[in-house]
């Protein structure tokens, strides 16, 4: 009798299993299409991106995290946009005219391009957007001096500068605090933690926003493509699939499994540990863009590293090939470029002579001139950011080889974050990432009363002529000056270039990334 | 009746008061700046002053505990920083989640783990009775994660029946909701399987060894009739007791498995909020989370009213 009973609750759950079972067949149902607008193509009208991080703000000028900016850039658009040679062009300007002096920039707007709302893109927008702009981009601080945004008439718009510069248009065009335009009602009635209607003129708009599950934009009908061939984030922008879903999915290995079983089409936030497992996949490709350069910040406003002997001998201790082995496992470079490699315009080789020597010798005596006596060193890291955490572990045994007494303090990021800012007592060395920008002028730890301390005077008359000067050409001699500098003086020492592992399925086609995931002129097959 | 209930209720009031101090306290002294957080590491120090006063992080403790406390009693548990949302409606809109998950997580322990019991209970001492006692302590001690990760492997990944993770609202029908769900809610109810099983074997025990059991032997009475009518209902009190307790610590402990899965339940959201220091969405959880499990006490021991006669609640 009781076996029986027992059978038959046994009987109900495998019965339950079974149903759940068949009707998950095969592949997951989440990606199939349900309308049939393309049917004839055998295209599919849905787009899954699997992202390792949750936006804090949709607001491109709320936030520099990696993630707002490949959201915002799904929305949003600027004058200028990035080539694929890092050349700033015309994205919703028609035309861009420069003065001699590089103090004067007008803009030709486009004309008949809308808002995601069906409003016309006009030029009190663009001021208004603008002008926000150069109040809170990073990048606008560090490069414009007194900008003023004027609107002549309705698709004209003229920049004024305190003082010219060529990095202007590069400015507008970087993806960190993108440059977007908004219309103005919606810009002037932002409160201070940004704006609520997420409105931009893409060719995809914004449609929800699930919290921690995913945001989906879908399609703009009234996007006017350029005709201009596709290049960088320029040119010609086409919205293939319908509906493109933002997924947050926070554990890597739930990612992985989710490319592999085509719950995901894309998956942006692969460990590097699972590089091979990706490669040895027949049903997926993969591309390995630069994602961070990953550095050390030196505390130069208290403590031991106020000393430059005592930064010297950190830098001339480590061991960058092992670091970034230990930390990046095999998908890095290790260059004294502190522009990544492939922003070919400022990528430069100066100061090679002091990065990277490994001479712990030297690093010894130094430590003996600075006249170290076994103090604690801290390195401040996170285990939130797991190449971050390697990294400090492997560094910690480095500079305990040369007698450093070295200790970790590991919190969480945001723990972390407001320790750098507040609390200088507490660290010494800081694990963290950069990731590329513009022109040098706009790198974040040259940027006046950054977390570190005191900016010495080569750096600020350099980075000075960076801004001012007439050429590209000569810019880039300042930087090959500021950059040996930089090293020489240890401002920060950049360990290795991490490159991110994106994941996806083959029947996705034409996906690259650049800055951002790009998911317009992007086709995935049934 | 009535009265106790009353009185259970109002003793209800001091339990979420001192859950909220605490609480607010240790987010207080938690270091991390929502502000900061927010703005990233290229915010100047004003754009971050800024933030901070329209957050209201510059007021003192008392006050914003206060201002928080006047608030929470009218059931406005304030608003998220991060989301475009209060926090009522966030924990709303996370519950079903969570609530559903338990849910299946506790069918799921009662449906295997009670048979299991009585099965071992009848044959005390036998093979089967040691194995399944054996297997048992193995249940309890898988941690759910890793069970989680290995019925993704087999039913996902290998077989590829479920999906990998995510998550499917009932609105878009039951199976697709239990396709999604099925392996979150083994993974988080084989521990409690376990648990009910040990539960309902030692208590079917005691009461087997009841003179009145004997009686019924004596008697004649049928073996089936002794086990499920005499035995099961007189060793139901502890059974339940466990069950609500397991259905508190399955909401609580929904965290790990929701983060597996990727399942945005309130246990997710805690995770999240924390790791963002959206501290009203993680007071309103806390609070809520404390809410739901004093009131399942509560209903366990209602229920014990009505499942045993003698068990008097109006004292």
């Amino acid at each position: 009798m009781k076996a029986k009973k027992l059978s038959l609750f046994m009987a109900i759950i495998s019965l339950v299993l079974i149903i759940a079972g068949c009707s998950g067949g095969g592949k997951s149902s989440s990606t199939t299409t349900t309308s049939g607008e393309s049917e004839g193509g055998a295209l599919k009208e849905e787009l899954h991106y699997a992202s390792n991080a949750q936006p804090p703000s949709l607001d491109p000028l709320m936030s520099n995290a990696v993630v707002t900016r490949e959201v915002a850039s799904i929305i949003y658009e600027s004058l200028v946009a990035f080539d694929e040679n890092y050349e700033p062009v015309p994205m919703l300007a028609e035309s861009i005219e420069q003065s001699e002096d590089g103090k004067t920039y007008t803009f030709k707007l486009r004309q008949g391009v809308k808002f995601h709302n069906g409003k016309e893109m006009k030029s009190e927008d663009v001021v208004a957007s603008l002008t926000r702009w150069a109040e809170k981009s990073s990048s606008a601080r560090a490069v414009l001096v007194d900008p003023v945004f004027t609107a002549v008439d309705d698709y004209t718009v003229t920049l004024t500068l305190g003082q010219g510069t060529t990095l202007a248009l590069g400015a507008m065009a970087n993806v960190s605090h993108l440059a977007a335009i908004m219309p103005k009602e919606i810009v002037e009635s932002a409160p201070e933690s940004g704006v609520t209607e997420f409105i931009g003129t893409g060719p995809y708009q914004f449609v929800e926003w699930k919290q921690d599950q995913y945001l989906k934009f879908t399609k703009f009908d009234d996007y006017v493509a350029l005709d201009t061939p596709a290049s960088g984030l320029s040119g010609k922008k086409e919205a293939l699939v319908k509906d493109v879903y933002y997924d947050i999915v926070l554990d890597p290995s739930t990612q992985l499994t989710g490319v592999q079983t085509g719950e995901y089409d894309i998956a942006g936030g692969i460990l590097q540990d699972d590089l091979a497992q990706v490669e040895a996949n027949k049903d997926l490709a993969h591309i390995t863009p630069f994602s961070m350069n990953y550095s050390i910040l030196l505390n130069r406003k208290e403590g031991p590293f106020t000393s430059k002997e005592m930064r010297q001998a950190v830098s001339l201790a480590l061991d960058h090939d092992s670091l970034a082995a230990v930390a990046a496992v095999g998908n890095y470079t290790i260059s004294p470029s502190l522009m990544p490699k492939h922003v070919e315009k400022w990528s430069t080789e100066a100061g090679a002579e002091f990065f990277n020597q490994k001479d712990t010798e030297k690093a010894k005596s130094l430590l003996k001139e600075a006249g170290y006596n076994g103090e604690t060193v801290t390195i401040l890291t996170t285990r939130d950011y797991p190449v971050m955490y390697n990294e400090a572990v492997a560094m910690k045994e480095q500079l305990g080889a040369i007698g450093i007494n070295v200790e970790l303090l590991v919190y969480d990021w945001a723990t972390a974050l407001a320790e750098v800012r507040s609390s200088p007592e507490d660290w010494d060395l800081f694990t963290t990432s950069f990731p590329g920008v513009p022109s040098p002028a706009e790198m974040l730890y040259f940027a006046e009363g950054y977390f570190d301390g005191a900016e010495s005077d080569t750096q600020k008359e350099l980075l000075a002529k960076i801004r001012s000067a007439a050429t590209h050409e000569e810019a880039k001699q300042y930087w090959e000056e500021l950059q040996t500098h930089s090293i020489e003086d240890v401002k920060i020492i950049t360990t290795f270039g991490l490159n991110a592992i994106h994941a996806y399925s083959n029947k996705v086609e034409g996906y690259k990334y650049f800055d951002v995931p790009v998911f317009w002129n992007v086709k995935v097959a049934e | 009746m009535k009265t106790y209930l009353f009185k259970r209720l109002l003793s209800l009031i001091p339990i979420l008061f001192v859950v909220s101090i605490v609480v607010y306290s240790i987010i207080y002294i938690t270091p991390g700046d929502p502000a900061e957080v927010m703005l990233g590491d290229s915010a100047t120090d004003e754009q971050v002053e800024a933030l901070r006063e329209e957050l209201g992080l510059n007021q003192s403790f008392i006050e914003r505990y206060f201002t928080w406390v006047g608030h929470a009693v009218t059931g406005d548990l304030g608003t998220s920083y991060f989301m475009n949302e209060g926090v009522t409606s966030a924990i709303i809109s996370h519950l079903f989640p969570t609530l559903s998950l338990a849910i299946l997580a506790e069918l799921f322990a009662i449906i295997i783990g009670i048979p299991i019991g009585i099965f071992a209970a009848r044959r005390r001492g036998s093979y089967v009775d040691q194995s399944i006692m054996g297997l048992s302590y193995v249940g309890v001690a898988i941690p759910s994660f890793l069970l989680a990760l290995f019925l993704v492997l087999i039913f996902s990944i290998k077989l590829q029946w479920l999906p990998v993770a995510g998550y499917k609202d009932l609105s878009e029908g039951l199976m697709v909701h239990l396709e999604y769900m099925i392996l979150p809610a083994i993974a988080l109810g084989l521990m409690h399987v376990a648990l009910t099983a040990r539960m309902t074997r030692s208590s079917m025990l005691d009461v087997l060894n009841a003179n009145f059991i004997k009686t019924a032997r004596a008697k004649g009475v049928k073996e089936a009739v002794v086990i499920y009518r005499h035995t099961f209902r007189n060793a139901l009190l502890p059974i339940i007791t466990i069950v609500g307790q397991n259905f508190g610590i399955l909401i609580a402990g929904a965290a790990v498995v929701e983060t597996v899965f990727n399942i945005p339940g309130i246990g997710q959201l805690v995770v999240n909020s924390i790791e963002r220091r959206d501290f009203p969405i993680i007071q309103g959880v806390i609070l809520f989370v404390t809410f739901v499990y004093v009131l399942i006490n509560l209903i366990v021991d209602l229920l014990y009213g009505v499942i045993d006669p003698r068990v008097k609640l109006n004292k």
